[in-house]
């Protein structure tokens, strides 16, 4: 070893001592890169797995749109829509070793964490009412739609949001990103029956809403 | 056989769009849907319903999504997630005997070996002569001559 470096300059030495800790850095640094586009979910995984940074990276590129979608519909705090978004995925980069494509889609698999860390915040979370405090004025983009609105999508907007978080997670995964019901039901970890009934109960809730309005507006 | 009721039971929980029905059931809903005027009335009494909720989507939607949010959360969420999963950089503090290791390195350390403690006095008392003659402070007697010279004398051999 001393005579291996001995025999060498020390540019050569010290790129030597370089290389071989880069190499063991993780394959991030490989020569060769890897077709990240164009790979499919369960090899970004596999490479995440095996620590590749830049596959993951790839993973949250094309996942992240859908999962703050989901969230942000279950969690009507934006910026804590964001922060469940963030840890889903630094979540599933932790767990990337226990995923088996056998079992289940990444997607699903994603969603599942995701959707698990959304109701859990809802119940942590005690939500205020928003059908009293809805800013129809509200100078934001947007507020031409919230004004050109009628009172019955504004009622229903808000009683969207107020529906359970597991209600409103089953209308945002079928209803929204247009998961099948066997998926959704795979995502919320309960039977395929379980899942028709909370979408029965949410369109339920909503029906009663939009007759209440209707009663209301007949007054 | 799809029964009205179950028919039913399938537009309260999936609504109009025969698309998000269960794969096995929209086969025979659709042949329901020919044959039956009561599956059609139900089927039109969920689109009503599927509309409105569109309605409250779309009014939703355009508050939660500003223009441009959806790439500016993007870039939030790669940048977040990247910080957190990149690799731990440790900074620990080094111990004064980690910052020093060359000089008490195994065996092949500057002060390691038979002389080590012969070589570290040595270094020891030309620092302090070097201080002492720095400082322009006489000598405080001859005594620490003497010591000087004996361990001198003791190097020499």
């Amino acid at each position: 070893m001393k005579a291996g470096y001995a025999a060498r300059s020390w540019p050569e030495v010290t790129w030597g001592v370089l290389a071989s800790q880069v190499a063991g850095a993780g394959s991030l640094y490989m020569s060769t890169p890897r077709p990240y586009r164009e790979a499919d979910d369960d090899e970004l995984v596999s490479w995440s797995a095996a620590g590749d940074r830049r596959a993951f990276d790839e993973i949250v590129t094309r996942h992240g749109p859908f999962a703050w979608r989901v969230a942000s519909r279950i969690v009507p705090d934006r910026l804590a829509a964001e922060d469940i978004v963030q840890e889903a995925m630094v979540r599933a980069w932790h767990q990337a070793g226990h995923f088996d494509p056998a079992r289940a889609r990444f997607r699903t698999w994603l969603y599942r964490i995701l959707v698990n860390l959304c109701v859990d915040q809802r119940r942590r979370v005690q939500l205020e009412p928003v059908t009293e405090g809805f800013d129809a004025a509200d100078p934001s983009p947007g507020a031409e739609e919230v004004l050109a609105a009628s009172e019955r999508d504004v009622a229903l907007a808000a009683a969207l949001r107020e529906l359970p978080a597991r209600q409103r997670a089953a209308m945002a995964l079928v209803y929204d990103e247009g998961l099948s019901g066997t998926e959704a039901a795979r995502v919320l970890g309960v039977s395929a029956k379980a899942l028709e009934r909370l979408l029965a109960r949410a369109r339920a809730t909503l029906r009663e809403r939009i007759q209440a309005e209707h009663s209301r507006e007949d007054l | 056989m799809l029964t009205l009721r179950r028919f039913m039971a399938l537009a309260d929980s999936f609504g109009a769009d025969l698309q998000r029905w269960p794969a096995e059931s929209q086969k025979e809903a659709r042949a329901l849907l020919e044959s039956s005027a009561d599956a059609r009335a139900v089927l039109a009494q969920a689109r009503r319903l599927d509309e409105a909720i569109g309605a409250a989507h779309r009014l939703e939607e355009a508050a939660l999504w500003l223009p441009g949010e959806p790439d500016a959360a993007l870039a939030r969420l790669r940048s977040g997630v990247a910080a957190r999963i990149a690799p731990a950089t440790p900074g620990r503090p080094r111990s004064v005997r980690g910052q020093l290791g060359w000089a008490f390195s195994g065996g092949s350390g500057l002060l390691a070996g038979p002389l080590g403690w012969a070589t570290a006095s040595g270094f020891a008392i030309a620092a302090g002569l070097l201080i002492g003659s720095l400082s322009g402070t006489p000598p405080a007697s001859d005594g620490l001559l003497t010591l000087f010279q004996t361990g001198m004398q003791f190097f020499a051999g």
